[in-house]
């Protein structure tokens, strides 16, 4: 009997007469039996063609990360995945060799969006089968394996949605032989990490001297003149709420840690597989709960799995499998860590009573105590159920012939609901302005697959391998959305829209898409040594116009296994050496919404004397050639692995230029339209990626393995739209010929104005101690023509390290990544910094410059502020130190366990990083819902039976 | 197994997979929330297409600072050294002087859109032709309403006169003469099919006769017009004028709030009181009113006064136009401003019907002025304009 597994050796074992047998599996050391799956089959690792990253459930389960994102960051080359946000059940952002999509930054806002929906640049992910969005649903502990496809010719297979690369995510499957349990749990702290430093209680009375000091100097005069200027305190200090007597008297209150808080983190895995006759099952129940680190945030989610698959005779087997999550996401109040960190420490939470003071600073009557959003006022709640399921049916009548048909359907409904009560800051104590929104999204997608394969030598040692698929795809969507405001309580939460006087929204909406596809690969190899694939599918979209529905989409790929050729054969350390290249192209369906090849009608009603008129008016120019932004990359890689395979080294090169982007070209007003979108310009990203793992010791007590990898992506427009080589866009950013479509472009800082500088300083317009800008084209103003590309949000080079030592049972691993040369706005500082809001607020704790501190590095506070917050957002963060220790077998044969594990993990246990705000990594977005960084230190236990 | 039959194999297994996978009709569109022309407009809606014009046209009237600013009737409400681009044509470019040409192409671009559906894409039944020829006439009044007010501005226009379904750059513009055809043959096609008496708001025939007589009057003056222009002005506005009698209003009456329809106005910008129509977006009505809200015992919403949130005011030529027995001085001037509620706070307390503010049509001699000002607040006749400085007399003059 031979039994094979997944990252295992296989094992060939004779029969004998017994009918038990334990048969241990050794783990695969070269990993070039592994196989991976490239979409509509597999492949074995070593007849890899393209850039395929692939991960099992050991790597992904190992630090008890709880969301897929989380697991993979910093762990695959090519793949960027960012936080968002740090509340509980916040998805991540993943990019995978780079941003495609010209437009793909929020141009109008201070903060890159949290919400996914937004990033038109997101890899494909497809689950079982479906195309899937919602993968922070998914219990990583649920995952068999995910393959990450980051090349052109292996996504091409997925044609017109393979741009971004394709992450292809297989749940557990039974696995044939005695009924086994598992069951993995955790509990942990969640606590507020690399809190941001802002004023304590003296400091800040300082700052608001230092304020008022500038504010009544203005900036002339000299350094003298500004210590001997005469402050009035009575405007920031104000009698009321004993602020002017706390002041005196050296009373202050900590704000932020009144409201921080350690939540609790608890999770739950309980599986079982097996099966024996070729029937195999798996089954799991998984539960997680989450707790925030501030007011009422949490995440809860449920997980059921279910998979069943018998071969019913030689030919023919048939599977069924569903998984559901269940989840409810409550992100608390937006407003709640704002409003904690601006709050002046010299103000009063509590009156004499121990009551909360609605309104703790006269000077910001808009600021309503933060307890009420601690306690619930404003919430933010989505609740969503998953439904993924999969059946299918094998037929393979001969040796060299395989047929499956897959049916994998995937519902999804979400509710949305949203509360500002009474006392938040969106309300401020005016039932008028409370509001309530409730929002249901009704999701349903299927695809179903027919797969045909064929495989046999055309001649001795030429194999040929082909696969011919036709696919269809489904996805519908409706929802409708109620906004009410103005209630007379506070008892109804979003559950009772009726009971708000003033109604805002009411709608409801239909999309649909459906894509229709035949596909094919050859896979064909000479000697196993000289391996060719090619792959083309025709895609035809209900997104595009008539006539213009169907694209093709092609790829070509060949690898040269040079270790197996014979002038090597002798090469002792040389376990494996591949070189491969190729090419494919491959469209972005992101980009093209549903029906945006269509000119709608808009309301143009109109009054004819007392009688409505209903008006209708085309709302735009029909865009009917508008089609797929398609990627057209070029991939070298090198696969290299030496001395008993101890060193192993990986190698990609790519260069993927995305034709056809989608741009909006301003229309003359003659038209009576503003714009129109079309297929105008080009981005092209360029890189490479190194994944090095080595065993750097192994005797036969201890071990240690370091897995290494680095990602440089390089980022730039090629062409915008005909002749033109820059537009501005946005509020920071241009898009311009040569520079990445996330640049930043503003005006550069050269340093700050001295007092010996004033006269200088007054021709700009400026003052001394405000920061002094690069005058580029030195014609005696700071205006649009000296703007610059001070960088872009994207970093320069990601990477990261995992070092893993085992000591007899013992293993510690200490992973680190980076994220190095993302630059930004950071709407944080633009709150928060010295020079932001004066002194109404608390501010982060600065060095900023007065004539006493000429080297300090920001700005005077008060006039200093010139808007201008960009920070350098790199980071180096020890994502995770983890302890392990597994129980000796003996131990755990005694109490009838096949296996004990239990581990201590702290989670994002240290950031090093120049950003002063609270998370390089959230620092894009808006402080509005934003938390702080999270540190997790979790206990964990795996067990099997 | 022989190659020859493995192929076989497969062509059998592709007829299958070709037959019953998918074919065109699946990758369809299904659209519910939103309608295209294509899906909706028919002869019975088509009327839509020209409502939506009307529509266009109350950005083309709401564009005040290019409607009063800059002409000698009105100036701005501001500091002496404030510049205002269209009242003073100082950095007057396109982005300030370009609004008008954008809102009127808008009723230009949707005309034609109109017109080319009623003419070339809807299907019409016989009974419906009447709707057909109403509907193209309305457009093309419209149209060549459009154009003659771009004309009298920039001159020479793009006489695109398709709608338009394509990205294009290569717009040019015509000569002033050919505009002034165009409009001329716009308006001459719809005037003998428009109605004479249309539901209110429509664009009447005596309105196209009217603004094809305006358009006679203007090319008069230009170089390419002729002394023919001034007589055929003549006989439309006799035509336009029919058989009103101007005696039959006062011209208080004409311009009453609750007159606003009636012989003389031919044509007016329909606003409604709520809904669809809400007039919240007009102001027009308001934009030279005091604003109450700064007066006590006045209320914005109970008196006639209204608010302002234009900054504009009229110049002092305005009011010389008005003699000292114009009956129109008191139909257009609110000179005293009444309060309507008690106010309790200040030392005089206010009940309703006291004075509040007086503006005096000729000056008051400073005995009376002393009286009055010891009841409300006073402003003569030369203390309108902002910001005049009192102790430069040279300047005094020249800003008049």
């Amino acid at each position: 009997m031979v039994v094979s597994y997944i990252g295992y050796e296989t094992k060939e074992v004779s029969l004998g007469s017994s009918s038990d047998y334990t048969i241990q599996l050794i783990e695969s050391s070269t990993g070039l039996d592994e196989v991976v799956v490239i979409g509509y089959g597999s492949v074995k690792k070593s007849d890899l063609t393209g850039a395929v990253a692939s991960l099992n459930t050991e790597t992904l389960t190992e630090q008890k990360k709880t969301d897929i994102g989380q697991a993979i960051q910093g762990r695959v080359a090519g793949v960027d995945v960012r936080t968002l946000s740090s509340k509980p059940g916040a998805p991540l952002s993943i990019k995978i060799r780079g941003n495609t999509v010209v437009t793909n930054n929020n141009a109008g806002r201070d903060g890159v969006s949290d919400d996914l929906a937004d990033d038109l640049s997101k890899p494909l992910y497809v689950v079982d089968g479906i195309f899937f969005e919602d993968i922070n649903v998914l219990n990583p502990a649920d995952i068999e394996q995910m393959d990450i496809l980051k090349d052109a010719s292996a996504t091409a297979i997925y044609g017109s949605r393979g741009a971004n690369g394709v992450v292809i995510i297989t749940t557990k499957n039974g696995i044939e032989g005695k009924t086994v349990f598992t069951y993995d749990s955790s509990f942990g702290l969640r606590t507020a990490t690399n809190v941001p430093d802002l004023f304590d209680g003296p400091e800040y009375v300082q700052f608001v001297d230092d304020v008022l000091r500038a504010r009544a100097w203005g900036g002339t005069g000299s350094a003298a003149d500004y210590n001997n200027v005469a402050i009035d305190r009575s405007t920031e200090f104000q009698s009321s709420n004993e602020e002017a007597s706390n002041v005196a008297n050296g009373r202050y209150t900590d704000w932020m840690g009144l409201y921080q808080k350690a939540g609790i983190q608890t999770s739950h895995t309980l599986g079982m597989s097996g099966g024996t006759n070729g029937l195999v099952y798996n089954a799991s129940l998984g539960y997680l709960n989450d707790e925030g680190v501030m007011g009422i945030e949490g995440y809860e989610r449920y997980n059921i799995s279910a998979s069943v698959s018998k071969k019913v005779s030689d030919q023919i087997t048939v599977g069924v499998k569903a998984y559901l999550a269940l989840s409810e996401r409550e992100e608390g109040s937006r407003e709640l860590f704002r409003s904690t960190l601006r709050l002046a420490p010299t103000v009063n939470p509590f009156d004499a009573e121990g009551e909360p003071i609605l309104f703790p600073d006269d000077q910001d009557l808009r600021f309503v105590h933060p307890i009420y959003d601690a306690q619930g006022a404003w919430q933010l709640n989505t609740k969503s159920l998953n439904v993924i399921a999969n059946v299918f049916l094998n037929y393979k009548p001969t040796k060299w012939l395989n047929f499956k048909t897959q049916f994998a359907p995937n519902i999804t409904t979400q509710r949305f609901g949203e509360y500002r009560g009474l006392l938040t800051k969106s309300s401020r104590n005016d039932p008028s302005r409370i509001q309530s929104h409730y929002q249901s999204d009704f999701n349903t997608a299927y695809t179903w697959d027919n797969i045909l394969d064929f495989d046999f030598d055309l001649a001795p040692d030429h194999n040929l391998k082909t696969t011919l698929i036709s696919s269809i795809y489904y996805n519908n969507k409706e929802g409708s959305n109620i906004q009410v405001r103005d209630f007379d309580t506070d008892a109804y939460l979003y559950y009772n829209t009726e009971g708000g006087n003033d109604i805002r929204d009411f709608d409801s909406f239909y999309q649909k898409e459906t894509l229709a596809s035949f596909a094919g690969r050859l896979n064909y190899s000479i000697k196993d040594r000289y391996l060719f694939t090619f792959t083309g599918r025709y895609d035809g979209s209900s997104k595009l116009s008539t006539g213009n529905k169907w694209n093709f989409f092609p790829s070509a790929a060949f690898a040269w296994r040079a270790s197996e050729e014979s002038f090597l054969q002798n090469a002792d350390w040389l376990n494996n050496l591949k070189f491969r290249v190729s090419y494919g192209e491959a469209g972005n369906d992101s980009t093209v919404g549903a029906y945006s090849s269509l000119a709608f009608l808009s309301q143009s009603n109109y009054l004819f004397g007392e009688n409505p008129g209903v008006g209708k008016t085309i709302a735009g120019l029909p865009n009917e050639d508008l089609t797929w932004e398609v990627s057209k990359e070029y991939n070298l890689g090198v696969d290299l692995s030496i001395i008993n395979n101890r060193v192993g080294l990986s190698f990609e090169y790519y260069n993927k230029k995305t034709e056809g982007s989608i741009l909006a070209r301003t229309l003359s007003n003659v038209t009576g339209y503003e714009d129109a979108l079309g297929n105008f310009g080009s981005v092209r990203n360029s890189g490479v990626e190194i994944t090095l793992n080595t065993v750097n010791v192994k005797t036969d007590n201890f071990s240690w393995r370091t897995n290494f990898n680095y990602t440089k992506n390089t980022n730039e427009i090629v062409e915008i739209d005909g002749d033109l080589d820059e537009i501005p866009f946005g509020n920071h950013g241009v898009l311009k010929i040569g520079a990445p479509v996330d640049a930043i472009w503003n005006t550069a800082v050269a340093g700050i104005w001295q007092i010996d500088e004033a006269a200088e300083a007054a021709t700009y317009g400026d003052l001394p101690y405000q920061y002094k800008f690069v005058d580029q084209n030195n014609d005696g103003t700071i205006d649009q023509d000296d703007k610059v590309l001070l960088g872009q949000n994207s970093p320069d080079w990601i990477g990261g390290m995992t070092n893993t030592f085992n000591y007899k049972n013992l293993e510690l691993n200490v992973q680190v990544y980076t994220r190095q040369g993302s630059y930004g706005h950071s709407e944080f500082f633009q709150n928060f910094s010295t020079s932001g809001d004066g002194a109404v607020f608390n501010s982060l704790d600065l060095d900023y410059w007065t004539p006493n501190n000429p080297d300090g590095a920001y700005p005077i506070p008060d006039y200093g502020d010139t808007g201008w917050t960009y920070e350098d957002l790199s980071f180096v963060r020890v994502g995770n130190i983890g302890l392990g220790y597994q129980f000796p077998q003996e131990l755990a044969d005694k109490l009838k366990m096949s296996r004990l594990k239990m581990s201590l993990d702290v989670q994002n246990p240290f950031t090093f990083t120049d950003y002063k705000g609270p998370d390089p990594e959230t620092a894009l977005q808006n402080s509005y819902n934003m938390t702080y960084a999270v540190k997790t230190v979790l206990l964990g236990l795996k067990l099997a039976f | 197994m022989k190659l020859d039959i493995k192929i076989k194999h497969i062509g059998v297994v592709l007829l299958g997979m070709i037959t019953f996978s998918a074919c065109d009709s699946y990758i369809e569109e299904d659209i519910f929330s939103d309608i295209t022309s294509e899906n909706f407009i028919e002869e019975g809606t088509a009327d839509q297409l020209v409502v939506g014009i009307y529509s266009s046209l109350r950005e083309v009237y709401k564009d005040y600072n290019l409607k009063f600013l800059g002409t000698d009737l009105f100036t701005v409400k501001a500091e002496l050294n404030s510049v205002s681009a269209v009242n003073d044509y100082f950095g007057f470019d396109s982005g300030v002087g370009g609004s008008l040409w954008t809102k009127n192409y808008d009723v230009v671009a949707k005309a034609n859109t109109a017109i080319n559906r009623y003419e070339t894409v809807i299907t019409w039944s016989d009974n419906k032709l009447g709707d057909k020829a109403y509907g193209i006439a309305q457009a093309k009044a419209l149209r060549g309403l459009a154009f003659f007010n771009m004309v009298q501005q920039y001159g020479g226009l793009v006489l695109d006169l398709e709608e338009s379904t394509t990205i294009r750059s290569d717009y040019a513009r015509s000569t002033e003469e050919e505009t002034y055809a165009q409009i001329i043959s716009d308006l001459e096609d719809a005037i003998p099919t428009l109605l004479n008496d249309p539901e209110t708001g429509r664009f009447s025939k005596r309105a196209a006769q009217h603004v094809l007589s305006e358009v006679y009057l203007t090319r008069g003056y230009t170089s390419f017009g002729s002394s023919d222009d001034f007589n055929t002005a003549a006989a439309l506005a006799e035509e336009a004028i029919g058989s009103y009698d101007i005696r039959s209003q006062s011209y208080a009456e004409v311009f009453a709030y609750d007159n606003q329809v009636n012989d003389e106005i031919l044509f007016a910008i329909q606003w409604g009181t709520n809904g669809l129509a809400t007039d919240q977006e007009n102001t027009k009505h308001s934009l030279f009113m005091n604003q109450v809200s700064n007066y006590p015992g006045v209320n914005r919403t109970t008196t006639p006064y209204g608010f302002s949130d234009f900054n504009a005011m009229p110049t002092p030529f305005f009011y010389s136009l008005l003699a000292d027995n114009d009956s129109r001085d008191d139909a257009t001037l609110h000179r005293a401003i009444l309060a309507d509620g008690d106010e309790e706070e200040g030392p005089d307390a206010i009940v309703a019907g006291d004075t509040i503010v007086y503006y005096p049509k000729v000056a008051i001699d400073p005995i009376e002025l002393a009286e009055r000002l010891d009841r409300y607040w006073v402003y003569q006749p030369d203390q309108y304009l902002f910001g005049q400085p009192d102790n430069v007399p040279e300047l005094t003059t020249c800003i008049l």
